[in-house]
């Protein structure tokens, strides 16, 4: 079984907006001139313990296996590497989301690799189990990221959220006004395979409402069910792409699939398998 | 025809019947060596990847556009790799298969093979970045290998191919360039010098159970001077795209622990050859100083751009591609061209043969 990957109906109306502004125009194509802004990112990691799942086939320094969490950290360091090779300009706090609150681990926006590499370094999984059980609020991160998305516009900057989420059953709750979208979320949601057990399906459904409710531009959000560190670290890619230069996600087809496509089988033609009748 | 021309043309096919024939390198005491078993990355890999799901592939052009047929056969250049260079410098066949390579026939065995993968490193995760075959997984296939060698031709015969065998470890540039710097992965765990101390151990790992598998002769390559591969300049080399200093300053440390782990080794593995290759200066030399030899341009490959192209953004529907590879350093912006392929296998096996003997 695997999740569908449906966005909802909002992506069909502002693709239909799209065209109605294209078909305005003549029938070319054609980029409006704009100034692509240097980008805030805030960074926020689940840590529910659920984020100490052991994923396949890479191990750690130490030979013991890497957990959802290690994986995260790798996959944090390669994106903003990558992302400061693009851009020295851009840069990145960090922030983990628990049960009952979103906690920063390092509050000031920084461009410095050296800052993501020690804020990985003390990130840890919550060991708050016992601890009120229950859905997450997302409601804190949004008012949090609201807050320094209006310092990041003063300077001419925009603010993105990405979240990293590692639980396969609990819904995550959020209550947000409908018009205020001053920040872009995207979502790496890592869950187990859909079980008796759990429902990533619905957890996904939801983290998909959230994303198009508070994002300004088009938010992406990415899945897997694998446990492969390689899939966390192909998907983390797409999210280098630029939130004013995105097309919907569902246009979106990198990473192209490399293995070869099956020749397609011809229909064999009705006159050619009609029985021959013998009198 | 008459009677000179005759005896012309005798002398000709005489003399080239004798040149084929025999081994240009020669060990001491006359022995010579039956067999090159290769292991590591694109720097030997002779189509290995061609059957793999991965982006790490060059069997199209317009790779392999100066090999022999202009047949891209899955090798990183515009023609021989040093796999091809070496095997014809020791008198066996002229193109050592891949192990994987579904024409591979019993009699290839007894010349060796190559079980190098574009993409890999020392480190695990090099190869599970980008879905290549790690070392770890070739020394399982050479295991394979030795059992179809003891099925065709018994286990005498075997012990003798593995022991007089030079087997050669191409590997680091990936883990060094790619792993450690181009994605910077792996900064979280480790730091220059022990990023460097955790390859070396695991290329001595490698080489002890190539030794407890019968192998006796082990050449080591070490790293190339990374820093000055036209892709590193373009992403760490500024604006003026010199070298990064820093990029060849953790090859030069992982070099000279290289060379010191292996050192000990060949004085602890009893009646083993295990040899480091250095060629870091060879291949410097030719880029600092590229009229020297000949060449033109050492800060670009021949292939579009130069500056980026590898692999698959390498193709033909680039126009800006070279027209004459000769002038180039580099084919690719990560691989260089035959030429310099064999500019530097003929200094290394000047330099290291006698070693194995």
């Amino acid at each position: 079984m695997r999740l569908v990957l449906r966005r909802n109906q909002q992506s069909a109306i502002r693709s239909e907006r799209d065209m109605e502004g294209i078909e305005g125009n003549s029938s070319r194509y054609s980029l409006k001139p704009s100034r692509i802004c240097n980008e805030d990112v805030l960074i926020c990691v689940d840590v529910d313990p659920q984020c100490l799942v052991e994923m396949k086939g890479a191990t750690g320094p130490n030979g013991r296996p890497l957990t959802r969490l290690d994986s995260i950290k790798q996959a944090i360091v390669l994106f903003v590497n990558a992302k400061l090779t693009i851009n020295p300009e851009h840069r990145f706090a960090f922030a983990t989301l628990s049960n009952t609150l979103v906690s920063w681990v390092r509050k000031e926006f920084s461009s410095e690799i050296e800052s993501t590499l020690a804020a990985m370094r003390v990130l840890s999984a919550s060991s708050s189990s016992s601890t009120t059980a229950g859905q997450p609020d997302l409601t804190h991160l949004f008012r949090l990221a609201a807050h320094e998305a209006k310092k990041s516009r003063l300077q001419g900057r925009i603010l993105r959220v990405i979240l990293f989420y590692c639980r396969s059953s609990e819904r995550p709750k959020h209550q947000w006004p409908v018009n205020q979208k001053l920040f872009t979320l995207d979502v790496m949601y890592l869950h187990d395979k859909p079980g008796p057990d759990n429902c990533p399906q619905e957890v996904y459904d939801t983290l998909v409402e959230a994303l198009e409710h508070v994002s300004e531009y088009e938010g992406y959000i990415l899945e897997s069910g694998q446990g492969l560190a390689r899939v966390l670290f192909r998907h983390v890619l797409i999210l280098l792409s630029h939130p004013q230069q995105r097309c919907i996600q569902e246009y979106v087809d990198i990473p192209k699939s490399i293995a070869k496509k099956p020749p397609q089988v011809e229909p064999m033609a009705t006159e050619d398998s009609a029985p021959i009748s013998s009198q | 025809m008459e009677l000179w021309n005759v005896v012309f043309v005798c002398c000709v096919l005489c003399y080239s019947f004798c040149h084929t024939a025999e081994a240009i390198v020669k060990l001491r005491g006359n022995e010579t060596i039956p067999a090159l078993i290769l292991f590591g990355d694109s720097i030997v890999d002779t189509g290995s990847n061609n059957n793999l799901i991965t982006g790490l592939k060059c069997n199209f052009p317009p790779y392999g556009r100066d090999f022999e047929g202009g047949i891209p056969t899955g090798r990183f250049s515009n023609g021989k790799v040093p796999a091809d260079f070496v095997a014809e410098e020791l008198g066996i066949k002229e193109y050592i298969a891949p192990y994987t390579s579904p024409a591979l026939q019993p009699g290839d065995l007894l010349r060796g093979v190559n079980f190098a993968s574009g993409g890999t490193g020392y480190d695990p995760l090099t190869a599970q970045l980008v879905s290549v075959i790690p070392l770890s997984e070739q020394l399982e296939q050479f295991k394979e290998y030795i059992g179809k060698l003891k099925g065709n031709f018994g286990e005498a015969k075997t012990n003798f191919i593995l022991s007089k065998s030079l087997v050669l470890v191409v590997s680091s540039s990936n883990d060094i360039a790619n792993t450690y710097f181009a994605t910077g992965v792996r900064k979280l765990n480790y730091d220059v010098p022990n990023y460097t101390d955790m390859l070396v151990q695991q290329a001595s790992s490698f080489v002890k159970e190539l030794y407890g598998l019968g192998a006796r002769r082990i050449g080591v390559f070490g790293a190339p001077p990374l820093g000055c591969l036209p892709f590193v300049r373009a992403l760490f080399g500024g604006l003026r795209r010199l070298c990064s200093e820093e990029i060849n300053m953790a090859s030069k440390l992982f070099n000279s622990k290289l060379s010191s782990e292996l050192h000990k080794l060949n004085q602890s593995l009893p009646q083993a050859k295990v040899v480091y290759i250095h060629i870091y200066d060879s291949l410097l030399n030719i880029i600092q100083n590229p009229t020297k030899y000949g060449f033109e341009v050492a800060d670009k490959g021949c292939c579009g751009t130069g500056t980026v192209e590898a692999a698959f953004l390498c193709n033909m529907l680039d126009p800006t591609t070279c027209s004459d590879d000769s002038k180039y350093v580099f084919w690719d912006s990560y691989h260089p061209t035959q030429k310099t392929y064999q500019i530097l296998v003929g200094e290394i096996l000047n330099k290291y043969t006698s070693n194995f003997s």
